[in-house]
């Protein structure tokens, strides 16, 4: 980054000439940190710096690139998440540059052909870049729910259809009417019988005729009756109002007033 | 014909899930599996027509029909907020699980340099796509993942073999 020149001022703060850059403006370390994050690691910084470069992959100048790397992951000493990864290959880096410093050892074997040092470094970016693309295919791939859908409608059950004709239109009403009737509601009214008032009727009969034949009171059409003037009975002859009697076996019976 | 035809392809459409050949089977007592297999030859060239809306499209789960990959741009309007964005580190995650599986933590990171996030692990197991295959037996036991069939059938293809070519 170049300094402005003494004699240009280099911005105006409330009239008054600068004519020193700020140290913190250029550089918000914020900003740089934001853009190693684009990155998907120190592989993708190297990419990166590499095709900007114009670089032989398979022949990198280990120290300029060193350089540039090291300059981008300077912001880095605040972010201890991101910096574990890219100051290992920074390491890595200059251990490869340090390997191409050393001597040569005298080759025992000159079969023995000695590997660069920076063909792990190449082969290791290679690859990356291999998957780099192979994720950017798959991306590319149509994708269920992003670039097709699964047909899918809703499954009607079928209807049975008749053909139609006058009589059996008729035949249906006939059916329909008749199913009506058996439908028929009709009401049932709870009938209420006390004992109590067929006492008195009984005390009112025994007034007009006494004795009273006990079959005379009963009218078997309707059960209920019938079981509460029996009950009626049994009160009357517990209270001592009647006596119950009856001449043999089977004859009929007879209730007198006492 | 016609209508074993129009019945297997209304069981495509009326199925919430891939089916495979022996579901078709159930359908009609005429059919066997030559006959089923004929069938959906002639649905699939049905659906290579200019004017159809679908395709046909074989799974490891089975078969199903889907929309046609070029009206995806106005569909997508209308299904946008289900969309499921990748970022590209979980694509090259599952680059290379697809890829290399099966694959620990450690192969995903030797080759992508960075560690991998617990996110975005978990998201592409909450997708269905990977699974966990076991633990591989070597020192510390890592957890070793694989693609699943899912994954496969979201991208609608049959087999591992279909996915494009490794660059």
């Amino acid at each position: 980054m170049e300094n402005p020149s003494p004699e240009m001022p280099f911005a105006k703060l409330y009239g008054e000439a600068l004519l020193e850059c700020p140290k913190d403006l250029y550089i918000p370390p914020k900003a740089l940190s934001l853009l190693l994050e684009a990155f998907e690691g120190p592989l993708d910084l190297l990419l990166y710096l590499i095709k900007k470069s114009n670089i032989d992959i398979l022949d990198i100048p280990m120290a300029s690139l060193t350089e540039q790397y090291l300059n981008y992951i300077e912001v880095l000493e605040d972010n201890f998440e991101l910096a574990s990864d890219y100051l290992a290959m920074a390491a890595y880096l200059i251990e490869i540059k340090s390997r191409l410093l050393l001597p040569k050892p005298i080759k025992n074997n000159a079969e023995e052909i000695e590997e660069d040092p920076r063909a792990e470094l190449a082969r290791r970016l290679l690859e990356y870049e291999s998957f780099k693309k192979a994720a950017e295919n798959l991306n590319a791939l149509p994708r269920n729910g992003r670039d097709f859908f699964k047909a899918r409608v809703g499954f009607e059950k079928q209807r049975a259809r008749y053909a139609l004709n006058l009589f059996g239109f008729q035949n249906a009403w006939q059916h329909l009417l008749e199913q009506q009737k058996l439908n028929a509601a009709h009401q049932v009214e709870k009938e209420v019988w006390s004992v109590r008032e067929h006492m008195h009727k009984i005390i009112e009969a025994l007034e007009k005729q006494n004795p009273l034949l006990f079959s005379d009171l009963l009218n078997f059409s309707n059960i209920f009756s019938a079981v509460a003037y029996f009950v009626a009975v049994l009160e009357l002859a517990k209270e001592n109002v009647l006596a119950i009697e009856q001449e043999q076996s089977l004859a009929p019976i007879l209730l007198n007033r006492i | 014909m016609l209508f074993l035809k129009r019945l297997i392809f209304a069981a495509l459409l009326s199925s919430d899930t891939p089916l495979k050949i022996k579901d078709f089977l159930i359908l009609d007592d005429s059919f066997n599996e030559n006959l089923v297999k004929e069938l959906l030859k002639e649905i699939k060239k049905d659906c290579l027509k200019k004017e159809s809306v679908l395709d046909l499209i074989e799974t490891p789960n089975g078969f199903f029909l889907k929309t046609q990959a070029d009206l995806a741009k106005g569909l997508e309007n209308l299904h946008r907020p289900n969309v499921l964005k990748l970022s590209r580190s979980v694509l090259e995650i599952l680059a290379v699980i697809a890829y290399r599986q099966p694959a620990s933590r450690g192969d995903i990171e030797a080759i992508r340099g960075v560690a991998v996030s617990p996110n975005a692990l978990q998201l592409l197991l909450s997708q269905g796509w990977i699974k966990s295959l076991g633990q591989r037996a070597s020192p510390g036991r890592p957890e070793i993942f694989g693609t699943t069939e899912k994954f496969l059938q979201d991208l609608g293809l049959k087999k591992l073999e279909d996915l494009p070519p490794f660059p």
